[in-house]
């Protein structure tokens, strides 16, 4: 379990994991482990509390959904929500470029 | 229902920890349930009892304490009071054009062939412009660059200016003829704070930060 590095980023991958269609809780985390093949193993419900807070502030809206007899609240992101996605991943390659770049000079 | 049946423990542990806060408990709790269910299928499918499985999906969860605590405890993101700000600008300009639309229709019905009709027609068209600049500009954050953040400051004091001159003449009709009409410090407090409303949003960098980029993120 690799909960520290997640703080503060959290909410970037969530919304990252809404970009290509809506989905429910479940799926979130399921494509969190996938696409991180594995590394993002955090407690399953670490991932509520951040879609209440990103659907409150409208970076996310969702509704009730009956598919496949199962009721489930489907999360889909907002045009706001794109529009944050964007901005953020572009500050995280920054980052990430600039970190890489000192610890390789340094090793 | 079975008492003894673990995930309705569990959600109903839940629920009385997130019964005090204003949080929307009763969806939480389905969400949670829900997705313990799919998570308990999914391990029996492979192969895992039932028992097991709930034990499992319950531990993979984590503790009601620890996921109360975080729906509690979540910090607002940068912003969020701004957009309430927001909001409330709109519905007070939606108000008073409305408000302000009806006051120069009526006049035009009941007075049609006199000039101060038309002059509060044309006193009604501009209130009604300047709130339309403002939704405008509030609402479309990539027309930024054609509505720029002064001329909505020079909407917004034009209303105050509008509005004071209104009360000061609904005043003065008032302490020559005696005529009261109340309709007019009403309308006139109403474009009053929305200019004035509008013009303090401008003058705070943080609602221009948050107009430029809404919901930034921690």
């Amino acid at each position: 379990m690799r909960n520290e590095p997640l703080k503060g980023h959290l909410d970037l991958l969530v919304l990252a994991c809404l970009e290509d269609g809506p989905r429910h809780g479940y799926a979130v985390i399921e494509q969190l482990l996938q696409q991180s093949n594995g590394f993002f193993d955090l407690p399953e419900g670490t991932v509520y509390p951040v879609l209440h807070r990103l659907e409150k502030a409208r970076l996310l809206a969702s509704r009730w959904s009956d598919s496949s007899g199962r009721r489930r609240r489907v999360y889909r992101i907002t045009r706001s929500g794109t529009a944050a996605l964007a901005r953020q991943t572009s500050q995280w390659n920054q980052f990430a470029q600039a970190v890489a770049a000192v610890v390789r000079v340094q090793t | 229902m079975n008492k003894l049946d673990p995930v309705r423990q569990y959600v109903n542990d839940l629920a009385s920890r997130l019964s005090s806060s204003n949080k929307p408990t009763e969806r939480i709790v389905c969400e949670v349930e829900e997705h313990l269910r799919q998570r308990i299928d999914q391990l029996q499918t492979a192969g895992w009892d039932k028992p097991q499985a709930e034990r499992e999906a319950i531990a993979r969860f984590g503790t009601t304490c620890r996921i109360a605590d975080q729906f509690q405890q979540q910090p607002p993101l940068p912003g969020e009071e701004f957009i309430m700000i927001r909001r409330s600008l709109s519905i007070l300009v939606l108000l008073t054009s409305a408000y302000a639309a009806l006051l120069g229709i009526f006049s035009l019905l009941n007075e049609p062939t006199a000039i101060f009709s038309y002059v509060k027609v044309a006193f009604a068209s501009i209130v009604v412009g300047c709130g339309a600049l403002i939704l405008h500009w509030q609402w479309n954050a990539h027309q930024l660059g054609k509505i720029g953040r002064w001329t909505v400051f020079v909407g917004g004091l034009s209303l105050i200016e509008i509005g004071t001159a209104n009360i000061v003449w609904t005043v003065h009709l008032g302490l020559v003829t005696g005529d009261w009409e109340y309709y007019g410090f009403v309308g006139g407090a109403l474009i009053s704070l929305l200019g004035g409303l509008a013009a303090i949003c401008l003058t705070f960098p943080d609602f221009l930060e948050t107009k430029h980029d809404p919901h930034p993120l921690a």
